[in-house]
């Protein structure tokens, strides 16, 4: 599969998942579509996003654009559970952990949040929005909320959870994102543990919240 | 779970017939874990030595493809193993190894699968196979790669896929073909499958080759053509208009979804629109807004198994919309308004737009006027997309839509609106990620009355129109916006109709209040007319005998007063090919059926043909029943062909023509001057269409 991202002028980012076959260029899913032109794009961030949405169309391969480190494609090939899961791409050498900041994946898009403590990393609360209904970005030094068609693009919950803020966590400032507390059990322990490490080749981590007593 | 193996053959000889008696053997014995359906045609006599109850005998000129496609249009299995040819699964064959669940939620999982041929040893004869083991043979690997010994499938997924191509062009090419219509559909293969290594597969067509298959052993610059061909062919569905699989066993592939309210009187008409299309596999769901009028009654009165009609409480069109969605069975759904007409063309155009791109489909319009029939062609840029909305705010028009139904069912119709919702849903369809493409057709004509919902809701439409447009838009930069306008500025027109013929080209689609109809029927008229039961509408036949072999090369009818009931069971009957004209009510030059149409036709069919054989031929026409046949043996040296037209018309008339084809106007003279023309009452000359006629001896004769 060929991944590719761009902005488009009327202000989203857009990454693309595409196969040539015989010089015809053909769509093998919708485009990831978000709102904003989101910098600090990488090709390990861009390949974890994918590989959340659309692993199953990837067909052994990813040719990317933008370079990719080492680790990453090990990694994706675990993911995969594909041994001879192939990436294409110039080799990178990864990146530097980003700011410390975590991201709290929240539904609910409050802007008033609690005063946060400055011995404790800053917390953002992320909230998505389908950008079928929705566009634009907000931000405010403890709240972003952001729209995409991650949810209209795959079935799987994490995929539709995750890949945008894996691919605003630069821009962001973010080393950590958390899920809601119940993610692993819903949708299943041992793919939160694969999307676990493959966040973690890209120097992210993922936690998921605590269950705060009623 | 083992797959179960399809895969056909043409036979014209007892060998073959041995040779898959042989076949079969040997899956009996290598593959025996496999479920087996052959097919096989050709004479009674050479397929009736083919023994065995998973042989399926076809008549001779089945091709391969439309055995496949029957065959496995009533296979109960899911799991399919089609081969091309004489293959035969051994070890290392796919096991029950699936792909994640959910990777291809709706269709299935698929993979193309390699084979190697086998090299007969010296020692051995073709016969021996049968006897050897094929495991232990010797291999190459010269099978053209582009074509997939076989490919495994679910039904599901070959028949959404409308099977094989039967057009006898491709037969050359199926695998190829469908393995990369499979690829266009966007689902990767499943890669665990096609993994090379020990052979999955080996084909035996190197050995047999009156079964082999045409992919193997063909020259490298063949292999190159053919991959040209069918790239060349970027199109996903195939026999969209005639399939030999039977009716009750083709999946719908569209929904038709008609929202309505109280449009009693113009609903029949958008009915017929439906069931008259080329494209017979569809559903036609009816959502009735909860009307006050003879809705129900009209629908009720059409026998029609493919419709559904829900009524509910009056809620609004978005609701109603959505519940078409909901109710539709169909993969795609084409969009249409219960007060409009498809053109019978309009679900296979937006069908063949679709490409390993683009997932939907538009095209273009035409206004009608309901009391004078005037006609207004409203064409739509290409590449609808931000760009365009950005420039002019166009959305494609709402009964040209085809999409995915799933895509309706996800984004929904937005019910708090009243008006404008297409065009909502349609930019929202962008940011969802959809893909569209415009068909360059026209695709339906639209009825302009007192109470259509964009004159009654006008107002609010437009400020519903203003709020969609900002979505798309709000967050570019002045810059950004200033950019996407000019793209879309810069996107091009499709090539439009001619305004000057739109009701020529277009009228005999009109309702039948603005319009009188004549059809026209090619070859086989009188069984055609039996099988329409259209006696009474039967106005005139013209055949055409080719004097100099003595056989008849073209028979018309002309059927009149066709409404569009008969349009409906034209269509119905399975016969296609029959174009329809259209003449105003009141032109009364047209009311009565005209003969000379149907000679004008065919003339202008025979002057090209005579100047393709001689860039300055002409066609004489003489009027009168043919000469002799030793004129003609005289004759035969000086022309280029030579035609009776004989055309009986109701009630009682008949006309006579002969034709000859020669090299040049002047040929055409000496011809008529050494026959005697002064025994024939008429004679004309006639040239292919776009060229001048000369005037030639207007005293004596006439010129066309």
């Amino acid at each position: 599969m060929n991944l590719e991202s761009n902005y488009i002028s009327t202000g989203e980012t857009v990454v693309e998942f595409s196969e040539t076959h015989h010089g015809q260029r053909i769509q093998v899913a919708p485009s990831l579509i978000f709102s904003g032109h989101v910098h600090q794009l990488t090709g390990d961030r861009i390949a974890v996003a994918a590989a959340l949405l659309v692993a199953s169309k990837m067909n052994g391969s990813l040719k990317m654009t933008r370079p990719v480190s080492l680790g990453m494609a090990q990694e994706l090939a675990a993911f995969q559970n594909d041994p001879g899961f192939s990436v294409d791409a110039e080799a990178s050498l990864g990146h530097a952990r980003a700011g410390g900041n975590t991201l709290v994946i929240t539904d609910e898009p409050a802007l008033q949040r609690p005063v946060q403590s400055n011995r404790e990393g800053r917390r953002l609360w992320f909230t998505q929005l389908r950008l079928d209904r929705s566009v634009g970005r907000l931000f405010t030094f403890d709240s972003v909320v952001a729209c995409s068609n991650a949810e209209l693009i795959t079935e799987t919950r994490l995929g539709s959870l995750l890949a945008l803020p894996v691919l605003m966590a630069n821009e962001l400032g973010v080393s950590t994102i958390e899920v809601p507390s119940g993610t692993s059990e819903h949708v299943g322990v041992d793919r939160f543990r694969r999307a676990v490490r493959l966040l973690a080749a890209s120097q992210l981590q993922l936690t998921e919240g605590q269950v705060t007593a009623a | 779970m083992t797959p179960t193996l399809i895969t056909a053959f043409e036979i014209h000889s007892a060998e073959s017939a041995h040779r898959i008696e042989g076949y079969i053997g040997l899956l009996q014995r290598h593959a025996p874990e496999h479920t087996f359906a052959l097919g096989v045609s050709g004479d009674p006599d050479v397929v009736g030595l083919v023994s065995g109850s998973t042989v399926r005998r076809f008549p001779a000129g089945t091709s391969r493809a439309q055995m496949m496609n029957i065959i496995i249009s009533e296979c109960e299995a899911q799991d399919l193993l089609l081969c091309d040819g004489p293959v035969l699964p051994i070890a290392d064959s796919p096991g029950d190894e699936s792909p994640a669940a959910g990777a291809v939620p709706d269709l299935g999982h698929w993979a193309p699968l390699s084979a190697r041929e086998i090299l007969l040893p010296p020692e051995l004869t073709p016969e021996d196979l049968e006897d050897a083991d094929p495991s232990r043979l010797v291999f190459t690997q010269s099978r053209d790669e582009d074509s997939p010994a076989a490919i495994r499938l679910t039904r599901d997924r070959v028949m959404h896929i409308r099977g094989f191509d039967e057009r006898r062009a491709l037969s050359d090419i199926l695998f190829a073909d469908l393995f990369h219509r499979l690829w266009r559909l966007g689902d990767a293969p499943v890669r665990r499958w096609t993994s090379s290594g020990s052979p999955l597969m080996i084909d035996i067509g190197a050995v047999w080759a009156d079964l082999a298959s045409p992919a193997i052993g063909a020259p490298i610059a063949v292999r190159r053509k053919r991959t040209e061909r069918v790239a060349a062919e970027s199109t996903l569905y195939r026999n969209l208009v005639q399939w030999s699989v039977l009716p009750e066993h083709r999946p719908v592939l569209v929904s038709v979804a008609i929202a309505t309210r109280n449009r009693g009187p113009y609903l029949l008409d958008s009915i017929r629109s439906v069931q008259a299309q080329d494209f017979q596999e569809f559903q036609l769901v009816i959502v009735d807004d909860g009307s006050e009028d003879n809705t129900e009654s009209v629908v009720r009165s059409v026998d029609d198994p493919r419709i559904l009609y829900i009524k509910t409480e009056p809620r609004g069109i978005s609701h109603a919309r959505n519940v078409a969605a909901d109710a539709s069975t169909g993969y795609f759904t084409a969009v249409h308004d219960d007060d409009d007409m498809m053109l019978t063309w309009r679900i296979t155009a937006c069908l063949n737009a679709l490409d390993g791109e683009h997932r939907a489909a538009y095209g273009s319009w035409i206004n009608f006027d309901n009391e004078t029939a005037e006609m207004a062609l409203h064409i739509t840029k290409r590449g609808f997309g931000r760009d365009l909305i950005a420039y002019s705010n166009q959305t494609p028009g709402h009964s040209t839509w085809l999409l995915p139904t799933r895509c309706i069912r996800t984004l929904r119709y937005d019910e708090s609106y009243s008006s404008s919702v297409d065009h909502n849903l349609a930019v929202r369809t962008l940011l969802a990620g959809l893909t569209w493409k415009h068909t360059e057709r026209v695709l339906f004509l639209r009825r302009i009355h007192a109470t259509q919902v964009s004159i009654t809701d006008s107002r609010r439409q437009l400020g519903a129109a203003q709020l969609t447009n900002l979505a798309s838009s709000f967050a570019s930069s002045h810059n950004g916006r200033k950019q996407a306008t000019s793209a879309g500025k810069a996107l091009g027109f499709p090539s439009p109709a001619d305004r000057s013929r739109l009701f020529e080209d277009f009228g005999a689609f009109l309702p039948d209040h603005l319009v009188r109809r004549t059809a026209k029927i090619r070859g086989l008229v009188g069984k055609k007319v039996l099988a329409i039961e259209a006696h009474e509408e039967l106005t005139a036949v013209l055949t055409d005998m080719d004097l100099l072999t003595g056989r008849s090369t073209a028979e018309l009818g002309e059927l009149s007063d066709i409404t569009w009931a008969d349009m409906v069971r034209i269509r119905r009957s399975g016969l296609i090919g029959i174009t329809f004209d259209a003449s105003h009510p009141s032109d009364v030059t047209h009311q009565v059926p005209s003969s000379a149409d149907l000679i004008e036709n065919r003339l202008n069919v025979l002057a090209h043909e005579v100047s393709g054989k001689e860039s300055a031929g002409v066609l004489l026409v003489v009027d009168g029943e043919p000469s002799s046949s030793a004129f003609l043996d005289e004759a035969k040296e000086r022309i280029l062909l030579c035609h009776h037209l004989s055309q009986n018309t109701e009630p009682d008339h008949r006309v006579s023509k002969v034709v000859y084809g020669l090299a040049s106007t002047a040929a055409a003279m000496r011809l008529l001057s050494w026959s005697g023309k002064g025994k024939y009452a008429r004679w004309s000359i006639v040239q292919p269409a776009g060229q001048p006629m000369e005037a030639i001896m207007p005293a004596e004769g006439s010129t066309r």
